[in-house]
């Protein structure tokens, strides 16, 4: 989808921005994948600063789309590598799993080698908001341009000596804290883990699946607008 | 790399030269061997921003890093910049912005609840939600607002006394920041003298205090310097600690001109360097300038302006950061000139604020601000000898920041022009006035003493000056001010040539003046 | 003193002694006539006794050369010994001497379109009175009635020195006249012509309020009786052949001196003079007393106000200088005729020394182009040419003129009030002056420009020609002796030019400088918020909080909404500030006030304040430090007035009603607008002891009007169109404080903003600027 398209779509805000452009990519930016918006909403967010980027999701796809991954290699890491070398940026969607409300399923530990193996920084990306406008049962964006937010972390920069395992879990980490910030705010999804407290939203969670469901498409709260005439 | 400022000697040759004038930019043919004082060229901004900040918060000068004295529980205030200090771009994150998020990250991280956000407005004007979030941005703003985010309130009922300015009035600062147990101060700088007093707390203090402080009576009785000093020392036990408990720790950024776009950037590129494309630029500039009404005129201001890049960033103990920064800011100093010139030229730009202009006092009170401070350690202009400023010295207000200055233009000055009498006279009724108090207080009025501080800080330059010329002023308010005005600068020289003769020599002060200090 | 002395030691009673030609004749009896004694019929006027209005008429200027000339003493040697004054009016004489030797009566009228009952009592009336109270004293003066030359009417040719001929009875025409007053005042009353006042007063006060409307139905009902009762006079003496009702009742009051004096076997002379003008030479050349009949149009004409006029370039304009009809009436009563055979002489220059209206243009043109009077800013006035059109081109394009700028003041007054639509009002209202003074005069000359008659004066003639040769200079009436255009250059014009200086070099009203407000703790200030303290409106402040409380997605659809009643709140405004706020303030239903508070404090507070006008701040800190008690009394809704309460004392607004919090989109009491804001102000001063009269009121509407007349120091504020002209006329100090000082575009791109702050998530779109060398 064009960028236009996508601002006609939804109203999308960006943040974190400047932690990237500040560096020389390429990068290996590495995003929760709650809707088929995604992959759309970060290339309009980065058309000016990373031009050349190529999107992969560790979850196979589908269809053509799955078929053109495969004729290019895509999912092949050196295939990657070389990519990251030429100065091509890489968007990758790394969970193992797509969950059914939205939320984020564990990393799959790829994105973290590659970055350890080429040394490119990795950008945590954290999607808000897509699920519920285009949930997977929808084939339209919901009316009315509901906000979208792309939130991009600090990069990380893993080098050989790094854990795969402790880069993806600080991946998640910076996931998990952006997904946050639409309950907590900015400082409190920062807060948090200070206390020990759970900032992972995809951690124990007791509720049934409906009552996720509800909470993953209810309309946010706090009108855009002071509602006075009533 | 960046080049150390040069002057040039007009001869012949020289191609027009670019003078800011309010919302217009002229070009200006100099009179043969005026000299043109350049600007160094922009330092080489930081590129990673992050890295050296969080450098500078890691690794601070004389203090612990900031992680270490960032404690659970503890009672933080972090203190920034208003608007006195440009707002570094249109399109990336502030420079505020981006300190103060990594000094929230290293709190969070710290377990801190209890923070607060103060901007240091001294006596301007509150910052509106709008201003807040331009500055801190969105996310910052939104997580504190609206309790914990907020502007110096000058006439807050509930002051902190810290100490005795040496008349015997009682120094009364923000009471948030004299309860503190950790005051992280965010300052910015962009030239020398810009950087303000060592002291971030004379940025909150109350409004009684800034009276005596910046008082006329004061800054006349002892000499300049020697009252500086006093004001000094009586805020010099505030510099590293507000109060009984409250430490400082600054985060100094000293900031750097710097071209935003390709539409701007020959405004502040050496004429002679000029590229065909350039030229181009300026003569589109010069017929747009022309035939726009004075309102669009303004919205191509904001078109033609600079951003600012960040060339150092320092954090620490503020009585050991203030020097170095003092410092680096020096080497940005225009190059040394062989003697002070009989006439002095200024181009005063307005600032791109959306639908303003300066203020007639204001503009006045910036140029004549720079007889002093100003991109030289030592005035360009003799004494006795004439500056010319560039600017039509509009009457206009802003109806909602300037209700003290309308009236001080209209009533203040229509009856007096001298510091003294001001001072005398008008002060008190103004400060005791409970509508620049109310408007002060819940809209975004500056204070009523704002102006006052603005006209004082001039006193020095107009006592300094034989002639003050503002070339393209309004007739009117550049008499009520006390000045002369002339529509070209022919006309100025001839002006001048009273007191300075037929052939004086002339320097000009080539480019914006970069930012300018704050007034109060 | 020569040997020639006509009423020697005779007592001769004077009516109107204070007219112009009373006056005249008073001076040359006191100047020429040492053994005269006189009687001076004159009626006190308010205070001024008969004796007091006598010592102040001997100080005018006709009296200078004789009082120069007989010093202090004798004229109080006059005033006491030679002068008896006895109080009168008209119609009402009581004890009149009985050793009268004659009688002049020269009081009449000055008027010549006064309704008609007026005529006939001032005219008619008051000549009946006189003779019957001199047939009751039972002596036997010599009456020398004044009377007009134009009493001989309408016609052609040569009129005779004679008793006039007609049939009129003039105790019908009186009786007829004064039932006139009965039957208008009684058709007056009518519903139709009522309801037409009413209809007339709404439109223009209907704004002020009812009070103001039902004054002004009666003021209209008034005129319109005076109107009718001149329109009466008019047609009734057209309808028996006569131009005006002054002259048709001055030729009534001939037949009652005939009737009543002649015919009883008395002595009667009858003079009647046409225009009297300046005098020639007595008591000096020039002398005359205000303008007279042909000088407005001189003076107009002198003023370039003419630029054509109705009237027959030959005809004859019969002027005849003062101090000749002085003479000859003096003449007149020193030889009387014998008892019951009235004597008539016409004093007039048209028989034997005409002027006619194109050597007086003539002379006009050429006074004024040497003498052309200056312009208050471009040098000097160049007076037109005329070329006699005729009557009916003049008439046409006058009616022109006339409703073309009636039209356009009509239209100005429902514009919005700015500064150009009120330049566009004072020329409108000069126009209209210069045109109403226009239809004044071409009405008023043109029965004299384009008279065909010549006044036959060979028995005045006569008369002179008795006199004495050496006593001619000092007695002698002989108009063939006037040098048209000497005594027109020389004498004529400059007297009345001077008289107009005199007039007008009045101390022009100079910039009115601010001096500071009189200490007062007995006054307050009272000013109106919308359009006085703040340069907006109702409608505006509701545009502002209805916006910023929309998705940005919704206001073309609520601005399309609120353009399209524009419409219905206009007409409203029109009728009734009242209705108007009620009808507006429907819009708020539905308002949750807590949550206005709010967003007036966040956001809209500030672009409520922006629009305050700064001289308006400054003139309530003036009343403050003068100890003045400072209020502000709107129509405009509490919470709207939230921000600007700091800056008054007190604050009087409306309060909206509600349910639950909810405001239901009625007032919860009537809004304190036009008249209900004047009974409040009245109320509110007696409760808490102000001095109204030493108070201020700051206003900017017609609606306004009423409030404002109640204090002693009423101000218009960048007053709309109608509140213009009423203070104008009334020398109300208007201000001129600055309108908008931020546009409304800003505001909008504040509003914007505004949204952004709401909502924490989308880009501004009007980012900060790049070049921000803020000092702030």
């Amino acid at each position: 989808m064009p960028g236009l398209a996508i601002r006609l779509a939804v109203t999308p805000s960006v943040y974190g921005l400047e932690h990237v452009t500040e560096q020389g990519g390429p990068f290996i930016f590495v995003a929760n994948h709650p809707s088929q918006l995604d992959e759309a909403l970060v290339r309009n967010a980065l058309r000016s600063v990373v031009p050349r980027l190529v999107s992969v999701a560790v979850e196979p796809r589908s269809g053509i789309r799955g078929l053109v991954d495969q004729a290019l290699s895509l999912r092949s890491a050196s295939r990657l590598s070389a990519l990251l070398k030429s100065g091509t940026s890489v968007l990758l969607f790394a969970e193992k799993t797509r969950t059914d409300d939205g939320s984020l399923a564990p990393l799959d530990l790829g994105a973290a080698a590659l970055g350890i193996r080429t040394g490119v920084p990795l950008v945590p990306v954290a999607l808000l908001g897509t699920f519920r406008a285009l949930p997977p049962w929808r084939i339209t964006v919901e009316p009315g341009r509901p906000r979208v937010s792309v939130l991009f972390s600090r990069p990380i920069r893993a080098g050989s000596g790094d854990e795969s395992s402790a880069v993806t879990e600080s991946i998640a980490q910076a996931i998990e804290v952006g997904l946050a910030e639409e309950s907590r705010g900015w400082y409190g999804a920062r807060r948090s883990p200070a206390d020990g407290a759970v900032p992972r939203e995809t951690e124990g969670r007791p509720e049934a699946g409906w009552r996720r469901m509800w909470k993953a498409t209810a309309t946010p709260t706090g009108a855009t607008r002071r509602r006075v005439w009533q | 790399m960046s080049r150390p400022g040069f002057v040039l000697s007009v001869d012949a040759q020289t191609p027009p030269l670019v003078v800011f004038q309010g919302e217009k930019v002229l070009l200006e043919r100099l009179p043969i061997d005026a000299s043109v004082l350049y600007p160094p060229e922009a330092l080489q901004g930081i590129r990673s921003l992050d890295e050296a900040i969080g450098r500078a918060l890691d690794t601070p000068v004389d203090s612990e890093p900031l992680s270490a004295l960032l404690k659970r529980g503890s009672r933080v205030t972090i203190v920034f910049e208003d608007l006195s200090q440009p707002v570094t771009s249109r399109t990336a994150p502030d420079v505020r912005q981006r300190v103060i998020e990594l000094v929230l990250e290293r709190a969070a991280a710290a377990g801190v609840d209890d923070v607060e956000l103060i901007a240091a407005t001294g006596l301007r004007r509150r910052l509106t939600a709008h201003d807040l979030q331009r500055v801190l941005g969105e996310r910052v703003y939104a997580s504190f607002a609206p309790d914990h985010v907020r502007s110096h309130d000058a006439e807050d009922e509930n002051l902190e006394v810290v100490g005795e300015l040496p008349g015997g009035t009682p120094i009364e600062v923000n009471a948030r920041v004299a309860s503190s147990d950790l005051v992280i101060s965010v300052r910015l700088a962009t030239a020398v003298g810009n950087e303000g007093a060592a002291a971030v707390a004379t940025k909150l203090i109350g409004a009684k205090t800034a009276r005596a402080r910046g008082s006329f009576a004061a800054g006349t009785a002892a000499s300049a310097a020697s009252s500086d000093a006093t004001n000094t020392d009586a805020f010099d036990d505030l510099v590293d600690t507000i109060g009984d408990k409250a430490r400082v720790f600054t985060v100094d950024v000293t900031l750097t001109p710097e071209p935003t776009g390709p539409a701007s950037a020959f405004l502040s590129k050496r004429e002679r360097e000029w590229s065909l494309t350039d030229r181009a630029l300026s003569a589109g500039l010069q017929a747009a300038t022309r035939i726009l009404p004075a309102r669009a005129r303004i919205g191509l201001a904001q078109v033609s302006g600079v951003g600012y890049g960040v060339t150092s960033v320092v954090a620490g103990k503020p009585s050991s950061v203030h020097p170095l920064t003092e410092a680096f800011l020096a080497q940005q100093q225009v190059a040394q000139f062989d003697r002070p010139a009989d006439v002095a030229l200024f181009g005063i730009p307005n600032p791109g604020t959306i639908g303003s202009s300066l203020n007639p006092v204001t503009a006045a009170a910036l140029g004549l601000g720079q007889i002093f401070s100003g991109a030289t350690a030592e005035p360009v202009v003799r004494a006795g000898g004439t500056a010319i400023f560039y600017h039509p010295l509009t009457p206009w207000f802003h109806p909602l920041h300037d209700p003290a200055y309308i009236d001080f233009f209209a009533e203040v000055l229509t009856q007096s022009t001298d510091p003294a009498v001001i001072s005398e006279q008008f002060e008190e009724k103004f400060a005791a006035d409970p509508w620049y108090r109310h408007v002060y207080q819940t809209s975004s009025s500056n204070h009523a003493l704002h102006p006052f501080h603005a006209w004082y800080s001039a006193a020095p330059a107009i006592a300094h000056l034989g002639d003050v010329i503002f070339v393209g002023g309004d007739h009117g308010s550049t008499r009520r001010l006390g000045f002369k005005s002339a529509s070209t600068l022919a006309d100025a020289l001839e002006m001048a040539s009273d007191s300075v003769g037929l052939a004086p020599a002339i320097t000009y002060v080539h480019g914006a003046p970069v930012s300018i200090s704050e007034v109060s | 003193m020569s040997a020639f002395s006509p009423l020697e030691g005779q007592h001769i009673m004077l009516t109107g002694a204070t007219g112009f030609v009373g006056q005249a004749i008073l001076e040359k009896l006191l100047a020429d006539y040492p053994t005269t004694r006189m009687t001076l019929l004159i009626r006190p006027k308010g205070s001024l006794t008969g004796q007091a209005r006598l010592k102040s008429l001997l100080r005018k200027p006709v009296f200078s050369k004789w009082r120069e000339r007989v010093g202090a003493d004798e004229v109080e040697r006059a005033m006491t010994e030679r002068i008896s004054v006895i109080e009168s009016s008209m119609g009402s004489v009581a004890g009149l001497p009985a050793d009268l030797d004659v009688l002049i009566h020269s009081a009449s009228t000055v008027s010549f379109d006064p309704p008609i009952d007026e005529a006939f009592k001032t005219n008619v009336g008051g000549a009946v009175g006189l003779y019957e109270a001199l047939l009751a004293t039972g002596s036997d003066p010599h009456v020398v009635h004044v009377s007009t030359a134009y009493v001989g009417g309408i016609t052609k040719g040569t009129v005779v020195e004679a008793s006039l001929k007609h049939t009129i009875q003039w105790r019908d025409e009186m009786a007829a006249a004064l039932a006139a007053r009965t039957t208008v005042e009684a058709s007056s009353r009518r519903p139709e012509v009522l309801r037409k006042m009413i209809a007339d007063a709404k439109l223009d006060n209907g704004k002020v309020g009812p009070h103001a409307v039902a004054i002004a139905a009666e003021i209209g009902r008034t005129e319109w009786v005076t109107k009718r009762l001149v329109d009466y006079g008019r047609t009734r003496a057209q309808s028996v052949g006569w131009a005006d009702v002054y002259a048709f009742t001055k030729s009534m009051s001939e037949r009652v001196a005939e009737e009543l004096w002649a015919d009883n076997g008395h002595r009667l002379s009858v003079v009647r003079p046409a225009i009297i003008e300046s005098a020639l030479k007595h008591p000096f050349p020039g002398w005359i007393d205000g303008f007279k009949v042909a000088d407005p149009l001189i003076i107009a004409y002198g003023r370039g106000l003419v630029p054509e006029f109705p009237g027959l370039p030959d005809s004859i304009l019969d002027i005849i200088p003062v101090d000749i009809v002085v003479n000859a009436t003096l003449a007149v009563a020193a030889n009387p005729p014998a008892p019951a055979d009235p004597k008539y002489f016409h004093l007039s220059s048209g028989g034997r020394n005409p002027l006619t209206f194109r050597e007086i243009y003539e002379n006009v043109l050429k006074y004024f182009r040497a003498n052309p009077i200056p312009d208050e800013q471009r040098g000097h006035i160049r007076t037109p040419y005329w070329d006699f059109p005729g009557a009916r081109a003049i008439a046409r394009s006058l009616r022109t003129g006339e409703r073309a700028n009636k039209l356009l003041q009509r239209t100005l007054l429902r514009l919005p009030s700015t500064q150009t639509t009120r330049s566009f009002m004072r020329q409108a209202s000069a126009r209209q002056t210069d045109l109403e003074l226009l239809r004044a005069y071409s009405d008023l000359y043109q029965n004299y420009t384009q008279a065909e008659i010549i006044y036959d004066d060979s028995r005045t003639a006569a008369l002179n020609d008795t006199l004495p040769p050496d006593a001619r200079q000092k007695f002698g009436f002989d108009a063939t002796e006037i040098d048209w255009d000497n005594y027109l250059q020389e004498v004529h014009f400059p007297a009345v030019t001077t008289l107009m200086r005199t007039f007008s070099s009045r101390p022009r009203a100079k910039a009115q400088v601010d001096k500071p407000l009189p200490q007062n703790p007995e006054a307050a200030a009272f000013f109106d918020l919308e359009g006085t303290v703040l340069a907006s409106n109702i409608v505006e402040q509701y545009l502002w909080v209805r916006l910023a409380s929309l998705d940005r997605a919704k206001w073309p659809q609520e601005l399309a909404n609120l353009f399209g009643s524009l419409p219905k709140y206009l007409a409203a405004d029109r009728r009734d500030r009242g209705e108007f706020i009620r009808t507006f303030y429907r819009r708020y239903e539905g308002v949750d006030e807590q949550a206005l508070r709010q967003l007036i404090h966040d956001t809209v507070g500030d672009v409520l304040l922006q629009r305050i006008r700064p001289e308006a701040v400054r003139q309530i800190r003036k009343h403050r430090e003068a100890g003045h008690r400072t209020i502000l009394v709107t129509g405009a809704i509490d919470v709207l007035v939230e921000p600007f309460v700091t800056l008054f004392d007190e604050v009087v607004s409306s309060h909206m009603h509600s349910k639950d919090g909810i405001w239901t989109g009625h007032l919860s009491k009537p809004p304190l607008v036009d008249e209900a804001r004047a009974a409040w102000l009245r109320l509110y001063g007696e409760r808490e002891g102000i001095d109204l009269k030493k108070s201020y009121a700051y206003g900017d509407s017609i609606a306004d009007r009423a409030w404002l007349e109640l204090v002693g120091n009423p101000q218009a504020v960048n007053p709309d169109a109608a509140l213009f002209q009423h203070a104008t006329q009334k020398h109300w100090r208007i201000h001129q404080w600055s309108d908008h000082n931020h546009s409304r575009f800003d505001t909008v791109g504040e509003l914007l903003r505004g949204d952004i702050v709401q909502s924490a998530s989308s880009t501004p779109a009007l980012g900060p600027s790049p070049k921000e060398i803020t000092h702030e």
